[in-house]
């Protein structure tokens, strides 16, 4: 479990998160979403140990992240958006660094690398950012550790390969496990993520489950005019409108995670309300 | 600290760095080649006696041992190998000792290695063209040797360059980015306050000389000159706090900074 408590963060003279309070459990993967620059990549650092809270205290399975302790670290991997692989073959690396991970599974590894279409022979120094995202998404879901932080993970990732990633996430998410990914990229997360935080200027604006979206919120194209006054949220398109409103039907509609973002981004205050 | 985790990860440092060691190692050797080589083309035969060529040698460990370690932790230069280095799983002590027991233990070994090699190869060279007798100088048996840089045993400038090594990789450590500059100005700042003292407690002193660092001799008009002499004990913990006490602070400082440090 990770626990945040009272979080406050400053980079420098600059105020990053105020008293953020929050709670995220094992066997759900948290999208966490916002604008660039917002915090999100702060908000994994801090929980993987490397920042530390200006005041306030994170606790990630009982352990201090700022203590870096090597029993917090095996049980945590972050995929960044800015990573290193050393200039080794691949084999050369499982061999080295996988020894650090007790539940490392080299099968899943393997089967991972597959499914990516890395051949596990190369070396590292030739491949390209995108693969050797792949061999670092592939080692951290195999690492089996119980909190998987990726930080904009399919930056660099074609079409195909986002495919992939999709796949290799939902193989991974168990219900002893935490997967938070962050994203600027919303289209990328649909389908994959199972609970939202939505991170705006200091605060966390929103954490819901997409269940409870999908329960009290309707997605819609709509091309009558007169929906639009009971709308929370309206976008033009081609002929007509896409909409957010309130699920008055008792009818689940597939959330549209941008339309739902957008939404909750221009009134938070409201969204908050609709979904309590 | 867990044994078996620390060899891990001793392994997997040496097989990362293996390659950035070995041309370390090899581009010592080519500036030993470069500069013993011009000298070999000098006239002076004595540029090779035996208190030149250890005077060679502390210059070669000192100039190699403050830039390799003031490079020690250049990951802190990048933050995606920070992140790599902060987050493998193995303790701060761990990760410091490994890196320490390289930067410091093993370059020691192959910076003198090297040296004597390439020592032995040019003094050889010069004994057959000038028709000298000069020994290649043994550093195991340093304090047999003229010192050419201060009255005292050889080995005494090991009690320097230990402690200058040390805040090389304190301040690589410390400051993220252009770590080695940033030492070599610390360096300079350093040396530039310990004159100023000196020249205050100079200026504050009667005038006198100062006799082996724990006696001061009082010069009086009448020729009645006088002594001051600190006690011994006092001059005794304060070297023995230098030689062995000063580095392994330096170390230890290094450490805890490395321990709490973020990106």
């Amino acid at each position: 479990m990770i626990s945040v408590r009272d979080f406050y963060f400053n980079y420098g003279r600059v105020k990053g998160f105020a008293g953020v309070s929050t709670t995220l459990t094992p066997g759900h993967i948290y999208g966490v979403l916002g604008k660039n620059g917002t915090g999100k990549s702060t908000l994994l650092y801090n929980i993987a140990g490397l920042l530390f809270p200006s005041s306030g205290r994170i606790s990630v399975n009982g352990h201090d992240p700022s203590k870096r302790q090597p029993a917090f670290l095996q049980d945590i991997f972050m995929v960044p958006e800015e990573f290193y692989l050393p200039n080794i073959p691949v084999k050369a690396f499982l061999k080295y660094y996988s020894v650090f991970y007790p539940m490392f599974d080299r099968d899943t590894f393997h089967q991972y690398m597959d499914l990516f279409e890395v051949p596990v022979n190369s070396l590292l120094q030739g491949m390209s950012y995108g693969q050797k995202k792949k061999v670092y998404i592939s080692f951290g879901v195999a690492a089996n550790t119980s909190v998987l932080l990726m930080d904009e993970p399919t930056n660099g990732l074609d079409i195909i390969s986002k495919g992939q990633f999709r796949k290799v996430i939902a193989s991974a998410a168990a219900d002893n496990k935490i997967l938070m990914i962050s994203s600027h990229q919303i289209k990328d997360l649909e389908n994959l993520i199972d609970e939202v935080v939505i991170i705006n200027d200091t605060s966390i604006v929103l954490k819901e489950s997409l269940n409870q979206v999908a329960r009290k919120l309707s997605f819609k194209i709509s091309f009558d005019e007169s929906e639009l006054t009971d709308a929370l949220y309206a976008e033009s398109v081609l002929r007509g409108n896409t909409l957010v409103t309130r699920n008055t039907e008792e009818e689940e509609s597939k959330v549209d995670l941008e339309l739902f973002y957008k939404a909750t981004m221009s009134d938070p205050a409201k969204m908050k309300m609709v979904l309590k | 600290m867990h044994p078996v985790r620390t060899i891990r990860y001793l392994r997997k440092y040496s097989f990362e760095n293996a390659k950035s060691n070995i041309l370390l190692f090899l581009s010592l050797a080519a500036f030993l080649v470069l500069w013993l080589g011009v000298y070999l083309n000098f006239t002076n035969p004595f540029l090779f006696r035996e208190g030149a060529q250890a005077a060679y040698y502390f210059v070669t460990l000192f100039l190699s041992g403050c830039l390799s370690s003031g490079l020690l932790f250049s990951d802190f230069g990048s933050k995606s190998r920070a992140i790599n280095f902060l987050l493998l799983p193995a303790s701060a002590l761990e990760k410091f000792l490994v890196s320490l027991f390289f930067g410091v233990a093993v370059f020691f070994i192959g910076c003198s290695s090297i040296f004597w090699m390439v020592d032995l190869v040019v003094v050889n060279i010069a004994n057959y063209k000038y028709d000298t007798q000069w020994e290649v100088i043994n550093l195991f048996r340093l304090d047999t040797y003229p010192n050419v840089f201060f009255d005292g045993p050889l080995t005494d400038i090991f009690f320097m360059f230990f402690p200058i090594q040390a805040l090389f990789i304190l301040c690589s450590v410390f400051f993220n980015k252009h770590g080695l500059f940033k030492a070599i100005v610390a360096m300079g700042l350093l040396w530039v306050i310990l004159i100023a003292v000196f020249l205050v407690v100079q200026h504050l002193l009667p005038v006198g000389i100062l006799h082996d660092g724990d006696t001061y001799e009082v010069i009086e008009a009448d020729g009645d000159n006088k002594l001051i002499a600190l006690p011994v004990w006092l001059t005794v913990i304060a070297s023995l706090s230098y030689k062995f006490l000063l580095t392994p602070m330096l170390w230890t400082v290094a450490f805890f900074k490395l321990k709490e440090k973020e990106l």
